[in-house]
């Protein structure tokens, strides 16, 4: 006769737990990768989204604010966080690519070989 | 640009700038023309094979520069023409730069024969500016 195996109830809390755990801190990788945290007080943050013509994302694309960098995720996507407020001199590059547009705060501004 | 205190947004379009043309120049021909009876004119292509080579990248610029080394109304045709397309452009006087792609020819006149015997023409095909190919055309004006 066949022996019936049996699981104890604390192997199925601590999975239990390993599995919420993990849920939740994919949850929260989720938000914080949606909305990165506010800035301090006082301070800013640059949210920046690179796409082409057709609105799909544009990955590796070179944004400088000053002396600052970052290079544009799978999702089009990179941040500038906890800025001082003012003004900055930007630039966008991506190798055979070119700008033709840019629009902060919902307002166009100039540019002029990727400078803006 | 100007950033505000919280948060900004910013978009950028970005557009895929095209990839230059490649082509192969089939044909470079340079021939002579004329109506005055009284000028033998040979005709053909010039020189006697035609240039074919790729380019890793389509040049900026061709030029043809073709030089009368005497008075003559003979008319000067060059011609030069890439394969991916079949075009034509005329211009002048006898030398000009154009753009990549496409062929060109060259066309210019100059006044009345005077002096009869031997013309001779130098015809120079450069891209960017390099020399790739040259000659000179002999005429008999007789």
């Amino acid at each position: 006769m066949a022996e019936e195996k049996k699981i104890s109830p604390g192997v199925v809390i601590v999975g239990g737990l390993i599995l919420g755990t993990g849920a939740a801190l994919g949850a929260v990788y989720l938000l914080a990768r949606a909305a990165p945290p506010p800035p301090p007080p006082g301070l800013a943050n640059l949210y920046v989204d690179v796409i082409d013509a057709d609105h799909n994302p544009l990955r590796d694309a070179l944004l400088t604010l000053d002396s600052l960098e970052c290079l544009t995720n799978a999702s089009g996507i990179c941040n500038f966080l906890s800025l001082e407020p003012g003004p900055y001199s930007g630039h966008c590059s991506k190798s055979g690519y070119k700008v033709v547009s840019v629009i902060l705060n919902g307002v166009e501004i100039p540019f002029s070989d990727g400078n803006f | 640009m100007n950033i505000l205190k919280d948060d900004n947004y910013i978009e950028i379009v970005m557009e895929e700038i095209p990839a230059p043309p490649q082509g192969r120049i089939g044909q470079w021909r340079y021939r002579v023309a004329c109506s005055q009876p009284t000028i033998h004119v040979e005709e053909g292509n010039w020189p006697n094979h035609a240039l074919d080579f790729d380019f890793d990248l389509f040049p900026s610029t061709f030029t043809i520069s073709v030089r009368c080394h005497n008075d003559s109304s003979i008319t000067i045709l060059a011609e030069l023409v890439i394969v991916d397309t079949n075009s034509h452009i005329s211009w002048q006087p006898s030398q000009k730069s154009i753009g990549a792609g496409g062929s060109t020819e060259l066309t210019f006149a100059v006044g009345l024969p005077r002096v009869r015997g031997q013309y001779y023409f130098d015809a120079i095909l450069s891209f960017d500016g390099v020399i790739v190919d040259g000659g000179r055309w002999i005429i008999n004006y007789s």
